[in-house]
């Protein structure tokens, strides 16, 4: 008689195991429409900090001048929770960095960062060169 | 002889006790994922929502351009204040001051969100505060807020808009 009964173990197992998974399938459906908005606002500050630094003419004054204080400046008023690097190479196609500052207090490997690429002219009378500014940016873990 | 056919007994109590039991809880856990989703769903269109508004002051000029000169709100298509090059414009930004002051409703219409309020705040990069326009978000229910760069007479600035319900 006891083993005709249906709520065995192993059908309360069964639906222990069912709502398990149910609640993992909607916290995971919630992270990625999270993940997504915050992915999107990396990259819109991401563009914005670009456009900022290039205009204010920030980027031009560090290469000529040899001198990245001005960005860092700009990296470190940041808000608290996010975190921000700014590496600038002579060239769109070689790897080499003419500098690349970050965020005081932050590291690049606290997890995955939105980066915009703009190009800027740097003024060396009687020319002009292009060099690129790859400004990433991050949500602050380590605090 | 007749214990084995009797609908109710201990064992079918039981059983029923435990479906009913079991479908509460199923009805119970649902609600929950509703709850949760919608909280997120609206959390994420107000999120979404401070975004395209903060984006929008800043990389627009406004419709018409001049909309600071316009000299009735009502005219205004659109709130930018971009000066065109990339810098807040320091009238437009005078003018979306004075419009605060003389009529708050309109503005939160215009901006697209007539039911919350708004907190536009400039600040340099010390973290002192420039320029601010707007209602603080002083107790409120739910903040969503947003801070962008942007240049302001010359100088690089946060911009942060806080969009808030009271």
């Amino acid at each position: 008689m006891n083993k005709g009964f249906i709520v065995s173990v192993d059908a309360l197992l069964a639906i222990v195991i069912l709502f398990a998974l149910l609640s993992l399938s909607f916290d995971s459906l919630k992270q990625d429409g999270g993940e997504a908005r915050l992915q999107h606002m990396l990259g819109v500050l991401s563009y914005q900090s670009g456009k900022s630094l290039e205009v204010s003419g920030l980027l031009s004054d560090a290469v000529i001048a040899d001198d990245t204080s001005g960005i860092r400046t700009f990296l470190d008023g940041l808000p608290f929770h996010l975190c921000g690097s700014v590496g600038v190479r002579e060239d769109v196609d070689t790897n080499q960095f003419l500098f690349l500052v970050t965020k005081t207090g932050c590291s690049s490997s606290w997890g995955e960062s939105v980066s915009s690429m703009r190009g800027f002219i740097v003024p060396s009378p009687p020319d002009a060169n292009l060099h690129v500014a790859i400004v990433s940016v991050w949500i602050n873990r380590g605090s | 002889m007749n214990r084995k056919g009797q609908i109710f007994s201990t064992d079918s109590l039981l059983a029923l006790v435990v479906f009913t039991l079991v479908v509460a809880l199923t009805a119970a856990l649902i609600q929950q994922f509703q709850l949760t989703g919608e909280d997120a769903r609206e959390q994420q269109a107000d999120s979404s929502r401070t975004q395209r508004i903060l984006y929008s002051l800043l990389s627009s000029p406004g419709i018409p351009s001049y909309w600071e000169d316009a000299g009735d709100w009502n005219a205004v298509s659109l709130i930018g204040l971009s000066d065109g090059g990339g810098f807040i414009s320091p009238s437009k930004w005078s003018a979306l001051q004075d419009w605060n002051g003389e009529d708050y409703p309109s503005l939160l219409s215009h901006f697209g969100i007539p039911d919350r309020n708004f907190y536009l705040s400039m600040w340099d990069l010390n973290h002192s505060l420039i320029e601010e326009t707007g209602l603080p978000p002083v107790d409120a229910n739910t903040v969503s807020s947003i801070t962008l760069p942007s240049l302001y007479e010359g100088e690089i600035v946060m911009v942060q808009l806080q969009v808030h319900t009271q």
